[in-house]
């Protein structure tokens, strides 16, 4: 899924905007700015808190952000409900989480270091694309729900299923990203470094390579937000452990609380991970022109 | 391993390039061209967009395949790029990934020279090209005719036998295109390499260049001695013998109708 | 025909891999031990595929009419199991198109509007990036307890599903619009309604087709998923039912006909947004210039779109 460009583009003459013309003639100093970009951050949360409200008294059903926030603070870190229904390893929801962020490291990384090692020379050695394209069109189409199924009758339950289908799922990802992003190097710089005594060896290590960083780590982030979508599902087919696990148990209890704040956990969760990727990915990409960045 | 000397005379002979749309159409983008040019001396391509004169760079610098012919290079015939031929390009090559130093070095560093080395060959060509305080800076955080400088120095610690480049000075302001040239001759006196310079800007080829070859239609139409004293300044270049020089060109290479003259005595509307 | 055959001809490598992969399944069905608890082997070989399982999918046929139900005693036959298909395919597609359809329409509509109003986009920015990270197949048990397993309860997943992605790139896709064209606009004399409407929309279009292709694989994970999770028809349901049974061979049924529609409707989708595009220049890779009896450049082979 695309991210929201934010970073690096003024506002569009279309509707000239009087507090951002404002801060822009430095009224408002660059920590002020920052103060006011947060404040609205927060004030967008309130509002949106506040229709999740509005929806839950509405349908009677679906539990507020407030229950939600107190279902959580009594279960994070143990959790009695877990215990009474013999379910608990004594860690509450987070021992959970912790299953499933296993799965997701161990599994996007293993993707995305296979995927990206074999996207990145697919244009070096042709024969890699001649191979791994009729697998990524023959399986790569099938939703998780066609695949998963198949991993877990072959695989059972152990969590190398679960990390095999998110690796699995990252791999096809990462080697279509890393191979476009290759693709999309400029051929000046590619001829410049030819024509500077490059050999192919150096060529790959010190052109495609950090030429490719940018688009790649673009890639890795919407790879990274939907690994754990996948870990979640593959754990609610069949496992006995992580949120996905989780959640299919209060399924069958009716605890709709439970479920939504096992789904806000898996969220937050995300949200931080994703949000390490970005501080990473902005100091690898200092280099770039401001203007498009990327999203980063 | 192509050895390094100090510089390298040139000779294409018979050279064709052809290429293929998927279309069906064929374009003679090379259509039989033929010369040679001494070690040393500054030969300036002029031609029309489309004409062929990159085309031309490119197959001296290997990185465009002939279809018939040979290019030589000294003694040997070439047919992939080297760092015996670095070429300065249009667009702005240079690696914004890697500092201005990294940059100067990047050839150095891939033919296998040593850190102390390479570090001493690239302070003395930002030193040359008046960039060494900006040595470890971002390429993005320079002007265009910076960057030019830097790709300018990374051709030169190569210490080609040829430099080709490629238009290099086009996207820049005419103050900054002096500046450079001044610099561009500056360095070939000294270092005395056969340069060739494309370009479809005949002052700028008057004002570098000791020959003047002109491109149209794939081949070369003239080839022009410069004999214009240097250094060649405003009165240089306003004199009646580079006059008459700009006039030959514009003649040879303008010819076919499409360039209309302004009529002064033609009926108003 | 003719382009099959260059394509066969030019990629050997592709082709023989193919033919080895089906090979290899079909090595494969033949040696893995039967499971005691299954119905199928663990690896269905293709003879096994094309009959009994097939014909098994009759089971799912609920009515009595044109085909024997055998939840009723009736016999298990070809056609009814073709008409099984049929029928849960019809229920999918409906889902599908009414999620898909209403999340698009919504999801960019609302899009627009956000990005019209700065300041209404960077209210809405922090509350849809989380929108964005929450993982939408693992909610389905939610959004069925919350909204009832029937079609209005799936559309509004589907839908919303299809909605955060779009806001998100259409937003996207209005922002990286060229400033020169809203200032050429604006200096002609247009008002910053009918330079949005005419100028900026169409603009980001071209954007969007991208998002919109996404969207429809989407589309089929939601539905399929949907199914799987709660409801009592639809592909989805079909395939619970299989992996229920462990029949391996009505898995691999509904597997391939769930990407061949996938595939259609993304080649709908596609048709259907190049007509918002038509006045694109085409692109420059339509345009590729091979040098006659080339020899290969030093084996890097760089390929880029200028831009």
């Amino acid at each position: 899924m695309t991210q929201i460009d934010q970073s690096g583009k003024r506002d569009s003459p279309l509707r000239p905007d009087v507090s951002r013309a404002a801060m822009s003639r430095g009224l408002l100093g660059r920590s002020r700015r920052r103060l006011v970009t947060t404040a609205i951050g927060v004030f967008g949360i309130a509002i949106a808190l506040g229709l999740w409200e509005l929806i839950s008294v509405r349908s009677g059903v679906l539990p507020g952000p407030i229950d939600v926030f107190r279902h959580i603070q009594e279960n994070l870190l143990s959790s009695p409900y877990l215990e009474t229904r013999g379910m608990s390893s004594g860690t509450g929801y987070l021992g959970h989480l912790a299953v499933t962020t296993r799965s997701v490291v161990f599994g996007v990384g293993l993707g995305t270091i296979v995927g990206a090692t074999l996207g990145l020379n697919s244009l070096r050695i042709p024969a890699i694309n001649e191979v791994v394209g009729p697998i990524t069109a023959a399986l790569g189409s099938a939703p998780i729900f066609v695949a998963a199924p198949f991993f877990l009758i072959w695989f059972g339950i152990q969590p190398a299923a679960q990390i095999g289908i998110v690796a699995f799922y990252t791999f096809l990802l990462m080697y279509v990203f890393s191979r476009r992003a290759a693709q999309n190097v400029a051929a000046r710089f590619v001829e410049s470094a030819m024509t500077l005594g490059g050999s192919p060896r150096s060529i790959f290590r010190w052109i495609y390579l950090p030429a490719s960083i940018p688009e790649f780590l673009g890639g890795f982030r919407i790879a990274l937000a939907g690994a754990w979508g996948l870990a979640a599902i593959a754990e609610l087919l069949g496992a006995q452990q992580g949120a996905g696990f989780l959640i299919k148990f209060f399924a069958s209890a009716f605890r709709l609380d439970a479920m939504v704040a096992v789904v806000v956990l898996i969220g937050a969760v995300a949200i931080i991970f994703d949000a390490v990727v970005v501080l990473v990915a902005r100091y690898l990409t200092r280099w770039v022109e401001s203007g498009r960045r990327l999203g980063l | 391993m192509t050895e390094r000397g100090t510089s390298s005379a040139v000779s294409f002979h018979d050279v064709e390039c052809v290429f293929e749309h998927e279309s069906g159409r064929t374009v003679r983008a090379l259509d039989g061209v033929s010369f040679e040019v001494p070690a040393g001396q500054f030969v300036a391509i002029v031609g029309r967009s489309g004409h062929g004169k990159s085309t031309l760079l490119r197959c001296l610098a290997g990185l465009q395949a002939t279809t018939a012919g040979d290019v030589r290079v000294g003694s040997r015939s070439i047919d992939r790029p080297g760092p015996d031929r670095s070429m300065v390009f249009q667009q702005d090559a240079v690696f914004p990934w890697m500092s201005v130093r990294d940059n100067v070095e990047f050839g150095l560093r891939a033919q296998g020279v040593a850190k102390e080395e390479r570090h001493q060959t690239s302070t003395r060509w930002l030193e040359e090209v008046q960039l060494i305080d900006f040595a470890d800076s971002w390429p993005r955080e320079l002007s265009g005719g910076m960057r030019k400088r830097v790709a300018l120095a990374a051709v030169l610690a190569m210490d080609s036998e040829v430099w080709l480049m490629d238009e290099p000075f086009g996207s820049l302001d005419y103050f900054t295109r002096r500046a450079l040239h001044d610099l561009l001759l500056t360095l070939w006196d000294e270092t005395n390499k056969t340069v060739f310079f494309v370009t479809h800007d005949i002052e700028e080829a008057l004002i570098l260049a000791d020959r003047v070859l002109l491109v149209r239609d794939g081949r070369i139409v003239e080839d022009l001695p410069n004999t214009l004293p240097r250094p060649r300044d405003e009165e240089v270049r306003a004199s009646r013998p580079s006059v008459d020089m700009t006039k030959t060109i514009v003649d040879h290479l303008g010819s076919d109708g499409s360039i209309t003259l302004l009529d002064p005595t033609a009926g108003g509307d | 025909m003719n382009r099959f055959r260059r394509y066969v001809a030019a990629h050997p490598v592709s082709m023989a891999v193919w033919v080895v992969l089906i090979a290899a399944w079909e090595v494969l069905g033949h040696i893995t031990p039967e499971s005691q608890l299954s119905t199928s082997p663990l690896v269905p070989p293709l003879e096994y595929v094309f009959t009994d399982a097939f014909k098994s999918l009759a089971n799912n046929w609920p009515f009595d009419f044109w085909a024997p139900n055998p939840s009723k005693g009736g016999e298990i036959t070809y056609w009814g199991a073709v008409l099984a298909l049929g029928y849960h395919t019809m229920n999918t597609l409906y889902r599908l198109l009414f999620g898909l359809t209403s999340g698009i329409i919504l999801g960019v509509g609302t899009g627009l509007a956000v990005a019209y109003w700065p300041w209404l986009r960077r209210v809405a920015w922090t509350p849809l990036n989380f929108l964005r990270m929450l993982p939408l197949l693992a909610a389905i048990p939610l959004f069925q307890f919350w909204l009832g397993a029937n079609l209005r309860g799936s559309t509004v997943f589907i839908g919303f599903g299809i909605w955060v992605l779009l806001v998100v790139a259409t937003i996207n896709s209005v922002r990286n619009v060229p400033d020169l064209y809203i200032e050429n606009s604006r200096m002609l004399g247009a008002s910053p309604i009918r330079t949005y409407a005419r100028v900026v929309i169409p603009a980001a279009m071209v954007e969007l087709r991208t998002a919109l292709l996404l969207a429809a694989g989407l589309s089929w994970s939601l539905t399929v998923g949907a199914e799987y999770i709660g409801l009592t028809s639809g592909l989805g349901n079909l395939l619970a039912v299989a992996v229920f049974f462990t029949n391996t061979g009505r898995m691999v049924i509904i597997a391939v006909l769930i990407a061949v529609l996938a595939l259609l409707t993304f080649l709908v989708v596609d048709r259907l947004s190049r007509r918002l595009v038509r006045w694109m220049p085409k692109l420059a890779m339509d345009d590729v210039i091979r040098v006659a009896g080339a020899a290969s450049i030093g084996g890097a082979k760089a390929v880029a779109i200028d831009e």
